[in-house]
């Protein structure tokens, strides 16, 4: 069974790349005799109706389709070409003239288009996104038409007839062309899975508004046609432009593509009832410009819609990694405040402890032992000790403030003002502290006590100030303000020492914002920090 | 080894069965058509008269569709086929052999109700029997049997009227009709689990087809269809797009040679033969959609579908505005029309019955068969009003507006079932 599965499955491959070959030659022969018809109705010239549609299904399904089917569609090419001619000399359509210089022009201009495609599809998979294979396919048809315009002057030696083969060639082509790529598009870069039953609890996603909206302009562009045209034509160009606009706008390229399309058959059949324009360049004319604008800014709009995408994509990412390093920040603010809390703790408790004792043991020593020399080795021990006790002190306000612990941040900012000698300097502090335990966590709290404390440390030694002013209150979020009126901040306060920039490092890891008022005599800063941060 | 010998065997039995089974049907459908001419000398008629005949024998050959393609889900009898064969053959022949236009009428309405039990015969034998990633192309071998009937009915039917009177032209195909419904009623099988074979999709291991047979099997039949039929709303749309091809079909078919004839001037042989063109396209354009359809888009019918109806767009403009009014070029495209025309028909038909229950393919296939007839009909009047009215350039762009009707009714289709690649 496994055997005759595996046998039926290459079977069927090559089975399907046949059927594909066939497949393709139909629909190019089909497509290609019904696209002459209607050429050779708008520009009235054999030759020219072979440049016009037909060479745009031409050059669009070679540069689309993989060499492997060239083929097929090359050898569909030959029969139509042939089948023409042989129609020609039966005299079953007859042209104007036919002589062998434009049956060789006849054969030679899709040798021309070929080999350009070849040319060209080595840029192809090179560059795979939508509006480089566009803009490929519309260069490609440029560069055929100013192939093909000299050559035509010189076989026929007609000037009137190298501009029109030019203008039809480059019309065909850009209308023509890109709707190619949109079926191609849709049809084969879709993987199609086969229809069950079960698509009954399915919602299919048609706006029905924007259809209606659709159907009304392409409506309003044929009524255009019907009326407009003799009475204000300028009115009636811009109608007539309306539906490529809208799909353009609302699906992009696509939508550009396909109106575009839709508006030339709608363009070519009443010019078939009505015929309102009086020569073919009038027409081609028409077509080209509106294809173009179609075109052109259904272009523009994917690719402004894709490039919008990009930007979005690229700042949620930013802003992802941001958030990412604001946590890791705080967390290292939150493990350093850990850090120092327990070693000062420990500080606190072992060296405090033993050099109690230390003194002890030296006040014991002194009491024991009555030798003058023992007695001075004891007294320096206990200096020793103390000097020891007192820096261990200071270093331990400097690691963690005992009192902010015991006392909460109001109670131990009154005491470092107080510790810091103010008012023997003839320095007038004014603090207000409006601060409930809730809005502010043990981190908070710990940095605006240090925020506090390098501002006023540096007003101390360095402003002469005579007033300071220290307010933090809770808004929106928790706001410290401070001002004095020294001499303010050196200009280059963001590039010299350490403290005022290890500030404004920490407040941004916590999610804040440090302000420096510069246009104020002496200093002005303003700092918010996030309510509650690490919740 | 033993059932796939039975099972292989019992495929192209029945398949040749409903094939050929299915051509005689179109002898007994189509006589009246091609004795009209004489009849209408002998009896007296108006075009009125008989376009009211085969106006009403549409719609009710649609409905018949729809009502007898339930009672064949239901009952799952293999008998129908050749009962209303044998039906439809008795009824010819008391046309044949009476004198009165009023007992002809009723009789050929009749005669439509009992056409109307071949298809769905052949939809449910093609449905139980094939699996989803072959059917495609077998539904379309089968579909040109249509094509292959409507071809020879006209140069037999043609023939017999002509040598031996419009009388035999129906007694004949009458006797012939009885005697193969006797053959189908013999020859004819039911489901492969009513013969004691494993389903299809477990015998080609088909998967997709599993899932299809799996998916609420024991549901009672008034549930399934109001559940898969009545209140699927795919099923509403392909109804939509199956009218508007068959103003496309019926139009180009009732209404290409008179416009040959009247609007461009040639002569009434040239212009039918002209017309032949469109059956033929027709015939590849149903091999190339179904075979496609299975092979390019792995079973999914909705891409050949928006294919085939840009190119029935496509075809129409090129009929109409072409400037080279020859019959060899109007003979092409009407090629490339048939071609593109006949391939949606298979399509959106196979589309019906596998949207739908599994056990309901002839109530699906005659649910749209009943609304591509109300189609007809509207070919038949409301276009000639058009035409009448309007002129020809009217009929064309209704042609065009149908064409893009049935792209737009299609395309809620596309956005279920894809996944972009890469």
């Amino acid at each position: 069974m496994m055997i005759s599965n595996s046998y039926n499955t290459q079977r069927n491959q090559s089975a399907e790349k046949i059927f594909f070959l066939i497949f393709i030659n139909i629909l190019y022969i089909f497509s290609w005799f019904c696209l002459y018809n209607l050429s050779l109705f708008l520009v009235d010239d054999y030759l020219l109706a072979t440049l016009f549609f037909p060479m745009g299904l031409h050059i669009g399904t070679l540069l689309i389709l993989p060499k492997l089917y060239w083929k097929s569609l090359l050898s569909a090419h030959l029969i139509l070409l042939s089948c023409l001619i042989l129609l020609m000399l039966q005299g079953i359509h007859q042209p104007e003239f036919l002589d062998i210089k434009s049956i060789v022009f006849f054969y030679l201009s899709p040798i021309i288009s070929t080999l350009l495609c070849i040319y060209t599809r080595k840029y192809w998979i090179k560059w795979p996104e939508y509006w480089q294979q566009l803009l490929q396919i519309l260069s490609v048809i440029l560069i055929f038409s100013f192939i093909i315009t000299p050559l035509c002057f010189l076989f026929f030696h007609n000037t009137l007839f190298a501009w029109n083969t030019f203008l039809t060639t480059t019309t065909g082509g850009v209308i023509i062309a890109p709707f190619l790529y949109l079926l191609f598009d849709f049809l084969f870069k879709n993987r199609w899975r086969p229809v069950l039953p079960t698509i009954i609890k399915e919602k299919y996603h048609i706006n029905i508004p924007n259809l209606l909206l659709i159907f009304f302009f392409f409506i309003l562009s044929c009524s255009s046609l019907t009326s407009f045209i003799k009475i204000w034509p300028i009115l009636f160009y811009l109608i007539i432009v309306l539906p490529n606009i809208f799909l353009a706008y609302l699906y992009g390229w696509q939508g550009g593509v396909f109106a575009t399309v839709i508006n030339s058959l709608l363009l070519t059949s009443t010019q078939y009832i009505l015929g309102m324009f009086h020569s073919a360049t009038e027409v081609q004319l028409f077509l080209l410009t509106q294809a173009l604008i179609g075109l052109g800014l259904g272009i523009a709009i994917s690719r402004q819609y894709q490039l919008a995408q990009q930007l979005q994509k690229t700042n949620k990412r930013l802003m992802h990694e941001l958030n990412a390093n604001k946590k890791l920040t705080r967390q290292l603010v939150d493990v350093e405040e850990n850090i120092r809390k327990e070693i000062a703790r420990e500080l606190h408790d072992e060296i405090g402890q033993n050099i109690t004792a230390i003194q002890i043991q030296t006040m014991l020593i002194k009491k024991t032992s009555h030798e003058e020399n023992t007695h001075k080795f004891s007294d320096s021990i206990n200096e020793l000790a103390q000097k020891i006790h007192k820096v261990t002190r200071t270093l331990l306000t400097q690691l963690r403030p005992h009192a902010l612990d015991t006392l909460g941040l109001t109670e131990s900012l009154d005491r470092l003002i107080e510790s810091l000698k103010f008012k023997e300097q003839n320095i007038q502090v004014t603090s207000l502290i409006h601060l409930t335990p809730q809005s502010c966590n043990d981190v908070t709290q710990i940095t605006l006590y240090r925020i506090s404390q390098e501002l006023l440390n540096n007003t101390a030694k360095y402003a002469h100030a005579s007033k300071i002013n220290l307010l933090i209150e809770v808004k929106k979020n928790i706001q410290l303000t401070y001002r004095d009126n020294g001499i303010g901040l050196p200009l280059d306060w963001k590039t010299r020492g350490h403290g005022l920039l290890g500030i404004q490092e920490r407040v941004a890891a916590l999610g804040g914002k440090l302000t420096v008022n510069i246009h104020c005599k002496g200093v002005f800063i303003i700092i918010k920090l996030p309510k509650d941060t690490l919740s | 080894m033993n059932i796939n010998k039975t099972y292989q065997y019992w495929r192209l039995h029945l398949f040749l069965t409903i094939y050929c089974g299915y051509v005689i049907y179109y002898f007994t459908r189509k006589s009246l058509t091609f004795a009209m001419p004489l009849m209408m000398d002998d009896m007296h008629l108006t075009y009125n008269d008989l376009g009211l005949l085969t106006t009403s024998a549409y719609v009710l050959y649609g409905l018949g569709k729809f009502f007898f393609g339930m009672l064949i889900d239901c009952s799952h009898s293999s008998l129908f086929m050749g009962l209303g064969l044998i039906c439809s053959g008795t009824i010819n022949i008391l046309i044949g052999t009476n004198l009165n236009f009023n007992w002809i009428f009723y009789l050929w309405l009749i005669n439509a109700c009992f056409q109307s039990w071949g298809w769905p015969c052949c939809a449910n034998i093609l449905a139980h029997w094939y699996s989803r990633n072959e059917r495609g192309f077998w539904w379309s071998v089968s579909n040109t049997s249509l094509n292959v009937g409507g071809s020879i009915v006209p140069i037999f039917i043609g023939m017999i009227s002509l040598h031996y009177g419009w009388r035999s032209a129906f007694i004949i195909p009458g006797l012939f009709a009885i005697f193969t419904g006797f053959l189908l009623c013999i020859l004819m099988r039911g489901t492969p689990k009513s013969m004691g074979l494993p389903s299809v999709g477990e015998w080609r291991n088909d998967p997709l087809e599993k899932e299809h047979e799996n998916i609420e099997p024991t549901l009672l039949f008034p549930d399934k269809l109001c559940r898969y039929v009545l209140q699927n709303k795919f099923m509403w749309l392909l109804s939509g797009a199956y009218i508007l091809i068959y103003i496309v079909r019926m139009g180009i078919n009732d209404w290409g040679s008179i416009y040959l004839v009247r609007e461009l001037g040639f002569d009434l042989i040239s212009a039918n033969y002209t017309i032949i063109f469109f059956e033929i396209g027709g015939l590849f354009g149903c091999l190339v959609a179904g075979f496609g359809s299975d092979t390019l888009f792995s079973g999914n019918r909705t891409p050949m579908t928006l294919i085939f109806s840009i190119g029935i767009f496509l075809a129409t403009l090129c009929i109409w505005i072409t400037p080279i009014k020859n019959l060899y070029i109007l003979s092409i495209c009407l090629f490339i029309l048939g071609f593109f025309v006949f391939g949606p028909i298979l399509l959106i038909t196979m589309m019906a019955s596998e949207c739908s229950h599994k056990s309901l393919p002839a109530t699906a296939t005659g649910f749209i068969g009943a609304f591509g007839y109300i189609g007809a009909a509207i070919a038949g009047f409301p276009i000639s009003n058009i035409i009448e009215n309007y002129g020809w350039n009217a009929f064309f762009v209704a042609i065009t507006l149908a064409a893009t009707g049935i792209g737009l009714m299609v395309l809620p289709f596309t956005t279920l079932d894809k996944k972009k690649l890469n």
